[in-house]
């Protein structure tokens, strides 16, 4: 039988070469398979990116209302883009918390919102007819609304007014009243001083665990430390989403660590020296040391109805008070509900004492330290060993222009959104 | 002396014929995979939304827009956000020349 076989060097070759071809193009073919997936991966984080800053958009906007129940919100209505949204009060500040997820992607942000400040506008007084006396080294930078009467030169205490020129920017006519509190803020203050929420977690000041420190997140739920009587507050560490609250007073003294958490009293005394981070919220008086620290954003809040004392004969004065040589970051507040009663309210910023942001009286101030921001009074008093002056300010400070245009403030005023991160929590 | 082995001309081209067929079917296999994925073009595609987005936000124009950009159609829909005075839902979709979709996103920005 006829037998003759093709030779087949050659094809054991090529059939070698089309293997290493197809080895290679599957390798080509599986790098483009992942990076498919990884584009989609891609395009998913940034789907979910985009809806939390989308949530924290539409939590600052004018109709968002805080709410101590977190919110879980379908963006677009296509089932797709949920994310849940946490809006609560935390001082004159907000905290919000975000947490956007999508396909196992999820991302999250948690953090304290503040709003812009009044561009260039270092002080705002009432129209009293009376005129601004300034007296010393008194600068006053940034534009300031002051009564029709105008500012004038005034020597006191031995001291004339050394300056070029008495403000150093515009001058706007006073308006009649000052910006109105935030509604939500004073409410807030009702909710905060009666009975604890659900929401809260309520531990009385002889429960505490033996440890220290006490850190909580303001993802958990608020911790709220009560006693029925003064609480002083000395070697321990509080951190993050504690409240301690006292129906008397609370003392907080310079071993004490506080980090961004809040103290509610009608009296809270912090001793000198002591640096930390907290809000206060006072009904009566509030009384900063010397030298303390309160780094941003801190704020000190004094907010009052006056009532007769027990005489009946006066009315006790609520009062705000800072130490010489503070180093304040954040807010001061000091206002009374009745605005009948504004004069009946005090805010003293002791010498040398140096404010970075917003301070408010709605009754009298008296500054003779400075403040680097914006600072808003009915009417100044200068309060010396010699006399009381009214409408003076004698070595004061108040400066707008030094102050940063991205610096946050407390949301004090009515009508002010929460668009502005003050600080990432955790 | 030695004898030296080789192949004949038939085999050869038979061999050469194959290893073109196998190359050109990968390459074509290849091209197509890439040509479906589109990812660079993506990519740009993404890109210039965000910067359409940057770019309403720092001039504040929220109106509806439609401009061409690297042989791109970038499409800009703003409406406002469920009713809200100071929400707007901002939409951009970037299509190719071709009028491919590349890339879309929606967010919602405040107008302040």
């Amino acid at each position: 039988m006829f037998k003759k076989y093709l030779r087949g060097g050659a094809l054991y070759l090529a059939i070698f070469i089309s293997l290493i071809i197809a080895v290679l193009l599957s390798m080509l073919l599986l790098h483009s398979y992942y990076s498919a997936i990884d584009f989609r991966k891609f395009s998913i984080r940034q789907s979910v990116h985009r809806n939390m800053y989308s949530a924290f958009n539409y939590a600052s906007s004018e109709s968002f209302e805080p709410t101590n129940e977190p919110l879980i919100l379908d963006l677009y209505e296509n089932q797709t883009d949920s994310v849940e949204i946490v809006k609560k009060w935390w001082g004159c500040y907000q905290v919000v918390g975000i947490r956007s997820s999508y396909k196992g992607i999820s991302e999250s942000m948690l953090c304290l919102t503040g709003t812009s400040f009044m561009k260039d506008t270092a002080l705002v007084l009432t129209e009293n007819n009376k005129p601004l006396s300034i007296a010393g080294k008194t600068e006053l930078k940034g534009t300031c609304f002051i009564p029709k009467a105008g500012v004038k030169a005034a020597h006191i205490e031995g001291e004339t007014f050394w300056g070029d020129d008495f403000i150093d920017g515009a001058q706007l006519p006073a308006p009649q009243q000052l910006p109105e509190i935030n509604p939500s803020i004073l409410k807030q203050f009702e909710n905060l001083s009666t009975a604890a929420s659900n929401a809260d977690s309520l531990l009385t000041l002889d429960q505490l665990p033996a440890a220290d420190t006490i850190k909580n997140s303001f993802l958990s739920k608020t911790l709220r430390i009560i006693s029925v009587g003064k609480i002083v507050l000395e070697d321990i560490k509080f951190s993050g989403n504690v409240i301690i609250q006292s129906p008397v007073r609370i003392v907080v003294r310079k071993s004490c660590v506080l980090n961004n958490v809040m103290l509610m009293a009608p009296c809270i005394e912090i001793e000198d020296e002591f640096s930390g981070t907290l809000q206060a919220l006072a009904s009566d008086t509030i009384l900063a040391g010397d030298e303390v620290t309160l780094n941003y954003p801190s704020s000190l809040i004094l907010i009052n109805k006056p009532v007769p004392d027990s005489t009946h004969k006066s009315i006790r004065v609520p009062a705000l008070i800072i130490g010489e040589k503070c180093r304040i970051k954040g807010t001061l507040l000091a206002c009374i509900k009745d605005g009948n009663f504004t004069n009946s309210i005090y805010l003293k910023i002791k010498k040398e004492a140096e404010i970075m942001g917003l301070v408010y009286s709605a009754g009298y101030m008296d500054i003779q330290g400075s403040i680097t921001g914006t600072a808003f009074a009915k009417a100044f008093i200068l309060n010396t060993a010699s006399g009381v002056y009214e409408q003076h300010l004698l070595n004061a400070v108040i400066d707008r222009k030094s102050l940063s245009d991205f610096f946050a403030g407390g949301i004090i005023f009515k009508g002010k959104k929460a668009n502005k991160i003050v600080k990432w929590l955790n | 002396m030695a004898k030296l082995n080789g192949n004949t001309l038939i085999e050869t081209i038979v061999a050469m014929v194959v290893i073109i067929f196998c190359t050109t079917m990968a390459t074509v296999i290849y091209l197509n995979v890439l040509a479906s994925q589109n990812s660079a073009q993506k990519l740009r595609a993404f890109y210039l939304s965000k910067d359409a987005v940057q770019q309403s936000l720092v001039k504040k124009d929220f109106l509806d827009a439609s401009t061409g950009v690297e042989g791109m159609k970038i499409e800009k829909t703003c409406k406002p956000y469920k009713g809200s005075t100071d929400l707007v839902c901002l939409k951009i979709v970037v299509t190719s020349e071709e009028g491919k979709k590349l890339w879309e996103q929606t967010e919602i920005v405040l107008n302040e």
